[in-house]
């Protein structure tokens, strides 16, 4: 355990090989993982801890991490060599309860540069507990981290450091002054430019910059996969053997509609076909992954970088009037990933009110890449008049929405603390980590569903039974909405997968304003199902309720007026 | 004579010594989990528009703090800084 962003994660995945999203702000990890590593040939199990400042809990994150201290043989201090004070707040209070502990001084390599030397000989002979150097991304310093471990479990002296709690910021005082050199160093151009990035001056219009080159990057990495490797693989290698496939099944049948589906004047439509080896495959593959990766490169790569706190600062007044604080544009952003993280992450915020508005907002309003993705496959070709709809009205959807939860829920927002963490350049082989784990998890979990989703689409529209729920939904379909009856085939998928239902809407023949609705719609009126449950758990069933009532309402509100202005 | 002003009321890149936290236990002992407490030096990076947050930078520390918080945070601006 340790401080938020010191590297307790890297140094975590350095020691058991698990694969952990580590970034670079404080509140990259809200929950326990666990991994293992054998030491002498005995599994042992490590604990990846949520960071925290003190022993004397301000937020729940930093509660359970407490809690967790209880049930631990040995304790990983992992401290900041670069801010040495605040690191020893934590290792005293760890010390008076009196749990083995090993040291692990990591961003090791940061100290050089910011001109700070650390006598760690003398420092381990005050704490009298193992004090090792580390730089935990290039794993420097691990091995002999490891080595002082396997000692430690045959025999570690329980710690005997002894201090007045009202005396301890003295002795953090005292140690320090002993231990630690700090010399004048020049600023370097990374701390030029991270002050630039916050003052109001500079920092808006830098931040204006940076979210466009982000909309641009994303867009030329996505279309250009797209255009030159998925959809002409698909076009050239793909298809050629699901006709030979179809043509052996015989061209038509039960199997045939589930496989391959419909064929448009025999050909093979990728979008249209609806079978699960056409359009199963080819709307996670060919025309969502490219976004996805494109999208957690650039996201990574911020994270990395140390920009999104700095992001939060800016955008601190403007979130205050939606009830929240700054930090809350870290949940909104990994929603445009995928939800599923961004409800996770609302575990940032202090209180039960900022979770609930945070994550409802998010649910609501963002939608995640793989449903991005599709709508720009639909709707792109109209340029902005369609993009700018939707995403304008959800934007404006988001912001109503947000102050009306000010409002009228109880309470108050509390107001922003964060440690700004200095730039870094991004660690390239750990960025590329990143985005593979994360692109990992997409096919892992997305897929399978969008199989599903294929396949209860073919069930359906074979026993008849869009038709079926068709017929009772009506008047709010057809004349609240102003959508043809078919599209609630897509509402119903889209409880399953976002993605596919959007894909549902094209062989609908629907107008742009209809197109316009139905996005709009599928955003907001529900979250997917792996969305629901991680909400469900966050927020617990009343919570949910009140949340997913909200969808609905505004959902059925926001396109009804739609259908009405446009 | 130095002049004694809130964390809020200070310019930026102004540098001076903090000398009273107002307020209850909880504020304090939150601020000082980020090396924000009395006697420590502390400078002013920026202050955002509309009573924005303040960014302060304390020891190695770069922190950002709510306005309202900044506003109970009393520090001692050295003139001659």
């Amino acid at each position: 355990m340790g401080n938020p962003n010191v590297g307790k994660s890297v140094v975590f995945n350095r020691l058991t090989g698990v694969d952990v999203i580590c970034s670079n702000y404080p509140g990259t990890t809200v929950e326990f993982i666990k991994g293992s590593m054998r030491i002498q040939g005995k599994h042992t199990e490590v604990i990846d801890v949520p960071g925290t400042y003190t022993l004397d809990p301000t937020s729940k994150a930093e509660e359970v991490a407490t809690k967790m201290l209880r049930e631990v043989d040995i304790v990983i201090n992992v401290v900041d060599a670069t801010n040495l004070e605040r690191s020893l707040n934590l290792t005293l209070q760890l010390l008076k309860r009196k749990v083995p502990m090993l040291v692990a001084l990591n961003l090791w390599d940061e100290t050089k540069h910011t001109g700070i030397s650390i006598d760690v000989k003398k420092l381990e002979k005050i704490l009298g507990v193992p004090c090792v150097p580390t730089c935990a991304i290039t794993g420097e310093g691990i091995k002999e981290l490891v080595e002082r471990l396997v000692g430690a479990v045959h025999e570690l002296p329980l710690p005997t450091y002894e201090y007045e709690e009202s005396e301890r910021w003295h002795e953090i005082g005292n140690i320090i002054a002993e231990v630690e050199k700090v010399t004048h160093h020049h600023h370097t151009f990374l701390e030029k430019l991270g002050d630039a990035s916050v003052l109001p001056l500079t920092g808006i219009p830098i931040a204006l910059i940076i979210l466009y080159a982000v909309f641009k990057i994303i867009r030329f990495i996505g279309e250009g996969l797209i255009g030159y490797v998925f959809e002409p693989l698909f076009e050239k290698l793909w298809a050629p053997l699901i006709l030979k496939l179809s043509g052996l099944i015989g061209s038509e049948g039960w199997l045939h509609n589930i496989l391959i589906g419909n064929l448009v004047e025999g050909e093979i439509d990728f979008v249209e076909s609806l079978g699960l080896l056409t359009t199963g495959l080819f709307v996670p593959i060919a025309m969502v992954l490219p976004y996805v990766f494109a999208f957690y490169l650039v996201l990574s790569f911020l994270e990395d970088s140390g920009y999104l706190p700095r992001l939060a600062i800016l955008v601190d007044t403007v979130m205050h009037r939606v009830g929240l604080h700054g930090l809350a544009i870290i949940p909104m952003m990994l929603g445009l990933g995928c939800n599923v993280p961004a409800a996770l992450s609302t575990r940032i915020m202090e209180t039960r009110r900022e979770r609930f508005i945070s994550a409802t907002l998010m649910a609501i309003a963002v939608p995640c890449m793989a449903q991005i993705a599709m709508v720009v496959g639909l709707v792109g070709k109209y340029g902005a008049k369609g993009l700018g709809a939707i995403f304008g009205t959800l934007f404006i959807v988001w912001v109503v929405l947000g102050v009306l939860f000010n409002r009228f829920l109880k309470g108050e927002s509390p107001e922003i603390f964060v440690e700004i963490p200095p730039y870094r350049i991004p660690y390239l082989r750990g960025l590329l980590k990143k985005v593979w784990i994360r692109v990992k998890w997409f096919l892992r979990e997305a897929v399978p569903w969008v199989l599903v989703g294929v396949f209860i689409v073919n069930v359906l529209y074979t026993f008849h039974i869009i038709e079926f729920i068709g017929k009772f939904t009506a008047p709010v379909i057809i004349r609240v909405l102003g959508l043809p009856l078919e599209a609630v085939g897509a509402l119903i998928i889209g409880f399953l997968r976002k993605d596919v239902a959007v894909g549902m809407l094209a062989p609908l023949g629907l107008t742009l304003k209809q197109l316009i609705i139905a996005s709009v719609v599928l955003t907001m009126y529900f979250p997917c199902v792996a969305t629901f449950t991680t909400l469900a758990k966050e927020l617990g069933f009343m919570d949910m309720l009140k949340s997913a009532g909200i969808m609905i309402v505004s959902a059925i509100i926001v396109g009804g007026l739609l259908n009405l202005i446009l | 004579m130095a002049k004694r002003v809130s964390l809020a009321d200070m310019r930026v890149s102004e540098v001076g010594k903090v000398i009273e936290i107002q307020g209850g236990y909880g504020i304090g002992r939150k601020l000082e989990t980020l090396g924000v407490r009395t006697g420590k030096e502390i400078k002013k990076l920026s202050g955002q528009l509309m009573r924005g947050p303040v960014l302060v930078q304390v020891g190695n520390t770069q922190v950002g703090i709510g306005f309202g918080m900044a506003r109970r945070i009393i520090v001692e601006v050295d003139k001659n800084a």
